[in-house]
């Protein structure tokens, strides 16, 4: 390098560097700054590799981060530091020591936490739980917390009691055993599979009002002794213990103006001319929730059911269209007469299977006669006396295991 | 680590180095090593053919997270000859600081047109106008995924990352939306409900769906029927009712497979209601997130089934507009 270009670049370097000692000013002390101008000079070669310079530079804004207390920051360029400069073993072992503290920083952070959180104070917690994380995004710990412990927690876990099926637990936990599907769904299970005692299940948390028994309709079993006060207590406080979802009432405020009543009318109109009858009753179920006395969109839901069931009818699928008839007001149409004949139909085929039950019943063969009526109801979801007789066949079983 | 200082530095580093390395180019001397590397962080002297996106496809092995160097540089474009710091590691996941943390609004679109404009109905022209809108403030319009990594605390967002979604209402969504977003390279979501894909009127078409998936849109799940799961039918028994929410979820899924080779992994509730049972069901079927229609912006530790939305009224002002966006949360941690 020529003297004359050595000079200009001095110059420039000077230049810069009271540029970095302005636009540092906050953190860097005026005093420092022309030192370190100073040393920079005496200390630069022809051969100096530019890498060098800004080494420097990181290694003093990491010093001086760490004066003033900002570890991520010293960190930060103490990392940058010794990633320019292999051999700079003492801005690696800054680098470490940072580390460590924060990690330690942080843990303790975490700990406080938690500790603030079983107390009951979740504001302070969720600081701690934040700044834990800020000063060491490795260890995710709070995450957790932050996330899951602090809102929903969708499931809970039930022990499988002896003599436990999923109808009488989805009785216990819900006060009613339609639930049944949801638990073999969540946990992976078929109806036919054996409970095992003493095993967990996941049972989701259901609001009360869903799982709620339908006003005794017509084909709906008895309650049967399932109404005892203790269970229902049991039920009940499952059901406190639950929170409730924050938003759901804020909701039905931004769904009325993000989809307008007019728009999904029309849209339900679309569907049912498509033949689309399961989307036009949706849409129609959802207008008439906020507007019960919208008739247009009651004419689509009747009408979609109605055809739905007879399709379902025609198709021979007689348990599915009884499905659709029972949303239908009674005397819509000839749904009645409809009704009769899909129920006859089912009788028919479930009665064989649900006389055999009696059968092995009056041979005192439990487990065969619990085994035919859960085929007759499979059959004939609708079987007026095969569930009362189930329930009852599955508690003297129950009764008698225990003797 | 406070945003002004790191930035303070960097600008001297960019002026310092403008001025050193043509001096150090001036005379034939020894070789220096052009780039530095460690397990945190590279620093690299760019090369001729270098970009931000080279940059990153070399270093953090992908050239979409070419943001990240411009975001740490503060630069926006990288010249021969310069020297470029490349943060290996995350540098600010969460985007926590000791002052806040970062938020990301999420947007939900209804309906598109041409030129009418309703409640829910957003023409082309106000389309445009709120891309712009974007793009002129300097926002970053990131993936469903990337938000979920972001939510997830795996990867950073850029400090004003914002999502753009579609709760579909027929096929303006691929004659308006889609060559809008195209024309701005804006990654998108379009929430699908299956049974409303008939192709036929003013429905979309699975073509249509699928030429958008090819161009880079994520298609999310709306369900099949539109029915809202949360609430049940006053002559539905219990057990009718879950059979039916299940049925809007693995029909759907169903129908998705067929048609786009895989499931989706992400759900927007219908009528955006949600309660614990539907969260369930969401979780055993492998969503990875779900988006309500609650208003408000989302920090890093936002459940990933109860994502916050903005609903974008189709007669917005470009002012009312502005306000859906709030990038940061102050709260003092200490």
């Amino acid at each position: 390098m020529t003297s004359a270009t050595k000079t200009l670049t001095s110059l420039l370097v000077l230049t810069l560097l009271l540029a970095l000692g302005l636009t540092l000013a906050p953190t860097f002390a005026s005093a420092d700054v022309l030192a370190d101008v100073q040393s920079l000079f005496e200390q630069q070669k022809e051969e100096d590799d530019p890498f060098l310079l800004i080494h420097a530079y990181y290694v003093k804004a990491g010093k001086q981060a760490q004066d003033s207390g900002n570890l991520t920051s010293a960190l930060e360029f103490f990392r940058i530091a010794s990633t320019i400069d292999r051999r700079d073993r003492d801005s690696m072992k800054s680098a470490r020591d940072l580390l460590r503290d924060l990690t330690t920083q942080a843990a303790a952070l975490y700990d406080e936490g938690v500790t603030l959180q079983e107390k009951g104070d979740a504001d302070t917690a969720r600081k701690k739980f934040l700044e834990a994380l800020r000063l060491n995004p490795n260890n995710t710990k709070p995450l957790a917390y932050l996330k899951d412990k602090m809102l929903v927690q969708p499931e809970e876990s039930y022990v499988i009691q002896e003599g436990d099926t999923l109808r009488r637990i989805s009785e216990k936990i819900y006060g009613n055993p339609g639930g049944e599907l949801l638990l073999t769904r969540i946990n992976k299970l078929s109806i036919a599979d054996r409970l095992k005692p003493g095993e967990s299940l996941l049972v989701p948390v259901v609001p009360p009002a869903l799982a709620k028994r339908l006003a005794l309709v017509e084909f709906e079993p008895e309650p049967m002794d399932m109404a005892k006060p203790d269970k229902q207590e049991v039920a009940m406080a499952h059901m406190k213990d639950q929170p409730s979802l924050p938003m759901a009432q804020k909701q039905d405020i931004s769904q009325s103006e993000a989809t307008g009543v007019e728009a999904l009318l029309a849209m339900a109109n679309i569907q049912f001319g498509n033949g689309l009858y399961e989307t036009a009753v949706s849409m129609t179920d959802e207008i008439l929730s906020t507007q019960p006395g919208n008739t247009k969109a009651a004419d689509i839901r009747n009408e979609s059911y109605y055809r739905m069931a007879k399709g379902l009818w025609d198709k021979g699928s007689a348990s599915q269209s009884m499905r659709m008839l029972r949303r239908l007001p009674s005397d819509y149409k000839d749904s009645a007469t409809l009704r009769s004949t899909v129920q006859a139909k089912l009788n028919e085929d479930s009665e064989p299977l649900y006389l055999a039950g009696v059968r092995y019943f009056l041979n005192e063969d439990l487990e065969n006669a619990v085994e035919q009526w859960e085929l007759a109801l499979e059959m004939n979801p609708f079987h007026p006396k095969a569930r009362t007789d189930l329930e009852k066949a599955r508690k003297l079983l129950e009764a008698v295991k225990g003797l | 680590m406070t945003n002004a200082l790191r930035t303070s530095i960097m600008l001297a580093l960019c002026l310092t180095l403008a001025a050193v390395l043509p001096g150090c180019g001036g005379g034939g001397k020894k070789r220096v090593s052009m780039t530095h590397t460690s397990r945190t962080f590279a620093v690299v002297k760019a090369r001729e053919t270098d970009s931000l996106r080279t940059l990153a496809n070399r270093y953090l092995e992908d050239p979409e997270k070419s943001w990240i160097i411009a975001a740490y540089n503060n630069i926006t474009e990288v010249a021969p000859g310069q020297i470029v710091l490349v943060p290996v590691l995350p540098i600010n996941l969460g985007g926590i600081t000791a002052d806040g943390y970062q938020t990301v609004p999420v947007l939900a679109y209804n309906a598109f047109s041409e030129s009418n404009t309703d409640a829910i109905t957003t023409q082309r022209a106000d389309f445009r106008a709120q891309m712009q809108y974007l793009k002129d403030n300097g926002y970053s319009p990131i993936s469903l995924e990337n938000f979920y990594n972001f939510l997830e605390f795996s990867e950073q967002a850029p400090a004003k990352a914002v999502v753009i979604t579609i709760d579909d209402m027929g096929q303006n969504t691929f004659t308006v939306a889609f060559p809008i977003l195209k024309e701005f390279g804006y990654p998108a979501t379009v929430f699908v409900t299956t049974d409303l894909v008939t192709g036929a009127g003013s429905a979309l078409s699975w073509d249509q769906i699928r030429e958008m998936q090819a161009a880079g849109i994520t298609i999310g799940h709306r369900t099949k029927t539109l029915r809202n799961l949360t609430r049940r039918n006053a002559d539905e028994s219990f057990e009718d009712f879950v059979i039916s929410i299940d049925r809007e979820l693995t029909v759907a899924n169903l129908t998705f497979r067929t048609e786009l080779g895989n499931d989706p992994l992400f759900f927007a509730y219908p009528y955006g209601a949600t309660n614990e049972l539907v969260m369930s069901l969401l979780k055993k079927n492998g969503f990875r997130g779900a988006l309500t229609l609650e208003r408000g912006v989302n920090p890093f530790f936002t459940h990933n089934y109860l994502v916050k939305r903005s609903p974008v009224a189709g007669d917005i002002s470009l002012g009312d507009y502005g306000k859906l966006f709030s990038f940061f949360t102050k709260e003092a941690l200490q």
